[in-house]
């Protein structure tokens, strides 16, 4: 299974445009700059948290595409990588050869708070689980005020270098950081991400097919050739929906560390072979526990790991310095990590010039569900 | 004729008229979450009974200041009978010190902005 191509839209404040419009930003872009033909694409699928019905179909006939199977898929944070492992699981069933999957989001989705979470009580907003994550990762382990806030400041740097970026403008020192306002404590506002609107779309393709798809493809644009890029491994993993039961397991059993070691067993790599990652950072503590769950360091040990220059992490300028456009983040992850493995986007920030394995970690609700994407290039 | 409700319902009913309830499992015989009709362990029927206990422990406390004019709400991470559930104190003292594994009692639930809260009193025994 193979992605080739990949577009990010502008993450941007609302604006006036509707979810359809904003989704054809980025599939119209992928369309045109690959002259990928519509009518080969099998499969249409939408990550989102908007409350628009039928968006698939709506998207499909917009884009003048007539899809086998066209559906929308909504995991809060997780949609856009379970939208690319459903896209796998169709091709790789033989059902289709192809799939488009587009991830569209408005910043005043309703994806942001998770109502239904009784056990939450009044403190619904993702920021009230971000300080407890925060303040019991500290006391336990003893991560620090100083590790956890070079999260955004390593991130906003990134950030600067991505057009596409919620926060390109922005620069911030760890100084400014820790002096930022206490939302709840011990959680600082420049540790939080922003809700934002964009989209981001990829295409996935049976890896036989290749040849006959790059046949079929006319573009008159430069670098626009379908270069294949593998995913290896795929680990996913639900534990609950619920805070009540995620908070008692999340740092030894959390659903990352789950979905990790299925994605390194299914791609038959080690975390030390990992050249480049993007790790769910919608708060700065979430990136530290990635470390751990994804097995780059031992259990506890994430707030060391915030100075190291083996892997790069985040290049794109993360969560926290792209925004947030809930249902579109794992797909813009995933794009950034393909734009990388192809050489179609290169980082001054980057460890290797030409990393060859890449990676994805995607949360959900507290980390109540996670995702785990492994992609290799054969350079 | 008048529906039955379902236990998600009776809570919601329950903790709205201010009377603190949890889902419990009579096969089980423990207190499981979510409250739904059925128990997540055994997938027995679940009941919504009152909280006898009354009591909780206090695993985490946090200051919030999302709400400019009300600096100092705490808010604190309470287990009762294993399950965890997020409220507030009571107090909103900031000097309140460390009441990490404190016991507290439920004084007030109900809604709030159309939202659920769970509000607990620091108790000395």
């Amino acid at each position: 299974m193979s992605i080739v191509a990949g577009v990010t839209s502008e993450f941007r404040k609302e604006t006036d445009n509707d979810i359809p419009q904003i989704a054809l930003e980025s599939a119209v872009k992928l369309l045109k700059d690959t002259g990928f033909p519509r009518n080969l694409v099998d499969a249409l699928i939408v990550s989102s948290c908007s409350s628009d019905q039928y968006l698939s179909s709506i998207i499909s006939e917009m884009l003048g595409v007539t899809p086998k199977i066209s559906h929308r898929i909504d995991n809060l944070c997780n949609s856009g990588t379970n939208a690319i492992i459903s896209a796998f699981s169709y091709i790789s069933s033989g059902l289709c050869d192809s799939a488009l999957i587009i991830g569209v989001e408005k910043s005043n989705t309703v994806g942001k708070v998770l109502s239904s979470d009784l056990s939450r009580g009044q403190f619904t907003l993702p920021i009230f689980w971000g300080s407890i994550f925060k303040k019991i990762h500290m006391k336990r382990f003893g991560s620090t005020e100083e590790q956890i806030c070079q999260i955004p400041v390593n991130n906003y740097l990134k950030a600067k270098n991505n057009k596409n970026a919620f926060n390109r403008h922005k620069s911030v020192n760890l100084e400014q950081v820790l002096n930022s306002r206490v939302l709840v404590e011990p959680l600082k506002l420049l540790e939080c991400c922003s809700i934002c609107e964009g989209s981001s779309s990829i295409l996935l393709i049976a890896e036989e097919k290749l040849a006959f798809f790059k046949s079929k493809v006319i573009s008159k644009k430069r670098n626009s050739e379908l270069i294949p890029v593998l995913i290896k491994g795929i680990g996913q993993q639900t534990n609950s929906a619920s805070f009540s039961n995620t908070i008692t397991d999340i740092f030894s059993q959390g659903s990352a560390r789950f979905a990790a070691r299925q994605a390194y067993t299914m791609a038959r790599i080690s975390p030390k072979d990992v050249d480049t990652a993007e790790i769910h950072d919608a708060f700065s503590i979430l990136e530290i526990i990635g470390y751990e769950d994804l097995g780059f360091v031992k259990k506890g040990e994430g707030g060391k790991f915030v100075y190291q220059n083996k892997i790069s992490i985040n290049l794109r300028g993360g969560i926290i310095g792209c925004g947030h456009p809930i249902g579109v983040t794992g797909i813009a992850q995933t794009v950034e990590i393909f734009e990388q493995l192809t050489g179609k986007k290169r980082h001054n920030l980057q460890f290797k010039n030409y990393p060859k394995i890449g990676l994805i970690h995607n949360l959900a609700a507290a980390g109540t569900s996670g995702t785990v994407l492994i992609l290799e290039i054969n350079h | 004729m008048q529906k039955k409700k379902n236990n998600h319902q009776k809570f919601l009913e329950h903790i709205e008229n201010g009377r603190f309830v949890l889902p419990y499992c009579n096969e089980c015989r423990k207190t499981v979450w979510p409250p739904t009709n059925y128990c997540r362990v055994c997938l027995g029927n679940l009941a919504i009974k009152d909280y006898k206990n009354k009591k909780g422990q206090i695993l985490e406390f946090f200051f919030n200041k999302m709400n400019h004019n009300n600096a100092n709400t705490i808010m604190i991470l309470v287990e009762l009978d294993k399950i965890i559930l997020i409220g507030s104190l009571a107090e909103n003292k900031k000097n309140i010190g460390n009441i990490e594994g404190k016991i507290v009692r439920i004084k007030k639930c109900g809604f709030i902005d159309k939202k659920i809260f769970y509000e607990f009193k620091i108790v000395n025994n």
